[in-house]
């Protein structure tokens, strides 16, 4: 009861003085929305991993690649014979084998090509991928990946313009003529450029692996053709862990989904640190600001309060008072900054996507104020602004001892 | 009964030391108006202090009641200044943003009293300070006396045992502050009644007069 009535005299001593707590309203409010977006964004990264995770068959795929370290030496002694027989102790439900090929590119956009460099190729799920090594960590890109598979689309790698001397605009739209070993041409047009991206499902699902190495000629296109990359497929329902312990046991290096997830959520992770340090220099800096108005209330205040301690208030409920103000004052503040965050959602999506954080496009640019993450943020501004409540407690009663009668008040 | 022994108070401000009371010893039987004079600075101020437990003594001790006050809990000490001490100071320090009768109900708050109960005992005491008519008004719309009665009246609200009153009419004008120290006097007849004044003549009418000089009691009858 007597709590009930010490919250109702706070509300009222800070209605007196509002205009004083403008400032740290304001800098609660800033943490709670950098707040909100740092970790919304790392919740969303981690959420969309999952989900991504749990309804995306590549989730359920194991990628083998056919470089054995044996004996010092790198082997690729994997056969079709052999992968029958992984592909059977797995449990897996098929597999699909990716074998290197062999194509040169002749012309593009009808002219010849002068010189060569090295050059891979990969069909992917999407398309024709070129680059002149194995496609890095990416998934941005530019130009267009939509609509599934095209036959005859190609999907250039930065490498690739660096190599003949175009820019990420000038490739599109391009045509490629390549020729086989035995003379067959394919012709493709360029519909992207990827850079910086990943994951291994973009080389998964490619069609052909192709390596055209000048330094060696035409010898290399006499080699025998060899499985280069090994796809098991398994049903939804399998444990993947398990899975993959198993397949280490097979010594040839392979890849899963899930260890871009991990990837990914490291990333998440990491973003979430950097806003807890920030959050939390932020909100001490708040928590001073919020100090110094506090300590000016109970000072203005003191000779009433030594009176109503006089009256027989213990300390403790003193101090209750004190905090509950400072509660209040984070409460609003943190309040303020959730309901800009939900208003300028939009905006401030913007704003996050215009600091091109690299990070997995399609859950950096879905910024989308986050609930549980706001409630989180709200009662840590309350819990920062309740301790800076106590530490003015202790330094005002520190000035001041009960004595009452040496304030004026009334 | 209140009882202290050898009480002394020394104030360290860092640079000097200021030794407020130099050993005072006392007695003061249930039921007795005891008027505290002296000298500006002489100690009066720290003596109440000592005498209510606002404040803990350098040296010596302060019993109520057989309880020496200082040994116990913050929380304890609360309930007994709740239960058995009222205090009227120069200085009505009632807070501004609450009506009359809100400032006379606050101490009986720190009691589990329903709100009714509390309306009624502070209706009734601000009835007998003769402010019946102003219960909803602010401190800063009555004046200097009528401020005095509001904040006499909470004292009395928890019907103490002791009321320890710092000169309750410095800032009064005389016609006023006799008829506050008469208010004060009927309603103190069951009670122990600490008065510090000024006015020697006031002072005289007590049970026990008291002369502090120096931090000492410099004359006792
Ligand atoms: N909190 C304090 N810190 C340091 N010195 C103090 C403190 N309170 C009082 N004193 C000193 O103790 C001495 C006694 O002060 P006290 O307030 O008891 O005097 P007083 O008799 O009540 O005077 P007055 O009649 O002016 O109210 C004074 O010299 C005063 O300066
Ligand atoms: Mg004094």
């Amino acid at each position: 009861m007597i709590k009930v009535y010490l919250m109702k005299l706070g509300l009222k001593w800070m209605a007196r003085h509002k205009l004083r707590y403008v400032l740290s309203w304001l800098s609660f409010a800033f943490v709670s929305i950098v707040l909100i977006c740092i970790y919304s964004i790392s919740t969303g990264i981690s959420d969309g991993v999952l989900n991504q995770m749990e309804t995306n068959p590549l989730s359920y795929q194991v990628h083998m690649k056919n470089q054995r370290l044996a004996e010092g030496e790198i082997k690729s002694d994997l056969t079709e014979e052999l992968c029958n027989i992984i592909s059977g102790e797995l449990g897996a439900k098929e597999f699909r084998i990716l074998y290197d090929s062999f194509l040169t590119l002749e012309k593009i956009d009808g002219n010849k090509v002068e010189s060569v460099s090295a050059i891979s190729a990969y069909h992917t799920g999407h398309s024709f991928l070129l680059g002149n090594e194995i496609v890095s960590e990416s998934v941005l890109y530019k130009g267009n990946l939509q609509g599934g598979r095209n036959e005859n689309a190609a999907v250039v790698t930065t490498e690739f313009l660096s190599a003949y001397g175009f820019d990420m605009d000038s490739i599109l739209g391009k045509e490629l003529l390549l020729k086989d070993e035995n003379g067959a041409e394919y012709s493709f047009t360029v519909v992207a450029v990827l850079y910086n991206i990943n994951p291994q499902c973009w080389l998964a699902n490619a069609e052909i692996y192709v390596a055209y190495n000048p330094a060696s000629g035409n010898n290399l296109l006499s080699e025998k053709i060899i499985p280069s990359i090994v796809t098991f497929d398994f049903s939804s329902d399998r444990d993947m862990s398990e899975i993959k312990e198993r397949v280490t046991s097979f010594g040839y290096p392979y890849s899963t989904a899930e260890i871009n997830a991990e990837k990914v959520q490291l990333l998440a992770n990491k973003y979430s640190s950097i806003g807890s340090f920030l959050g939390i220099a932020m909100a001490i800096i708040s928590a001073m600001s919020l100090m110094n108005s506090v300590i000016i209330t109970i000072n203005e205040n003191a000779a009433f309060m030594n009176m109503f301690r006089l009256m027989g208030l213990t300390a403790a409920n003193h101090r209750f008072l004190i905090c509950f103000i400072t509660a209040v004052q984070g409460a609003i503040g943190g309040m303020a900054g959730f309901l800009f965050s939900c208003f300028a959602q939009r905006q401030l999506g913007n704003l996050i996507e215009s600091f091109n954080l690299v990070v997995y496009e399609e859950f950096a640019l879905n910024f989308k104020v986050d609930i549980k993450v706001s409630l989180f943020v709200m009662l840590m501004c309350i819990m920062v602004s309740v301790a800076a409540g106590a530490v003015s407690f202790v330094i005002s009663s520190k000035e001041s001892t009960v004595i009452a009668a040496d304030n004026e008040l009334v | 009964m209140i009882q202290l022994i050898d009480v002394t108070k020394t104030y360290n401000t860092g640079k000097s030391e200021v030794h407020a009371l130099k050993g005072i010893s006392l007695e003061i039987p249930d039921n007795t108006f005891i008027s505290i004079c002296g000298k500006s600075g002489s100690g009066k101020s720290t003596l109440l202090n000592m005498i209510s437990g606002a404040d803990k003594p350098t040296g010596g001790h302060v019993f109520i009641d057989g309880v020496d006050i200082n040994q116990l809990s913050d929380k304890r000490m609360s309930e007994m200044r709740n239960n058995k001490i009222g205090f009227v100071f120069q200085s009505f320090l009632l807070e501004p943003s609450l009506t009359a009768l809100e400032n006379v109900e606050l101490p009986l708050l720190m009691r589990k009293m329903s709100r009714e109960q509390r309306e009624k005992i502070a209706i009734e005491m601000l009835d007998k300070v003769g402010l019946r008519e102003r219960l909803r008004h602010k401190p800063g719309e009555l004046s200097g006396g009528e401020k005095q009665r509001v904040s006499i009246a909470r004292a009395l609200a928890i019907s103490p045992k002791i009321l320890i009153a710092d000169e309750p009419t410095g800032n009064l004008d005389e016609a006023t502050g006799n008829s506050i120290m008469e208010l004060i006097r009927e309603h103190t007849k069951n009670c122990t009644f600490v008065l510090v004044t000024h006015d020697t003549a006031l002072a005289q009418t007590a049970d026990m007069k008291i002369t502090i000089k120096d931090g000492m009691i410099s004359r006792n009858d």
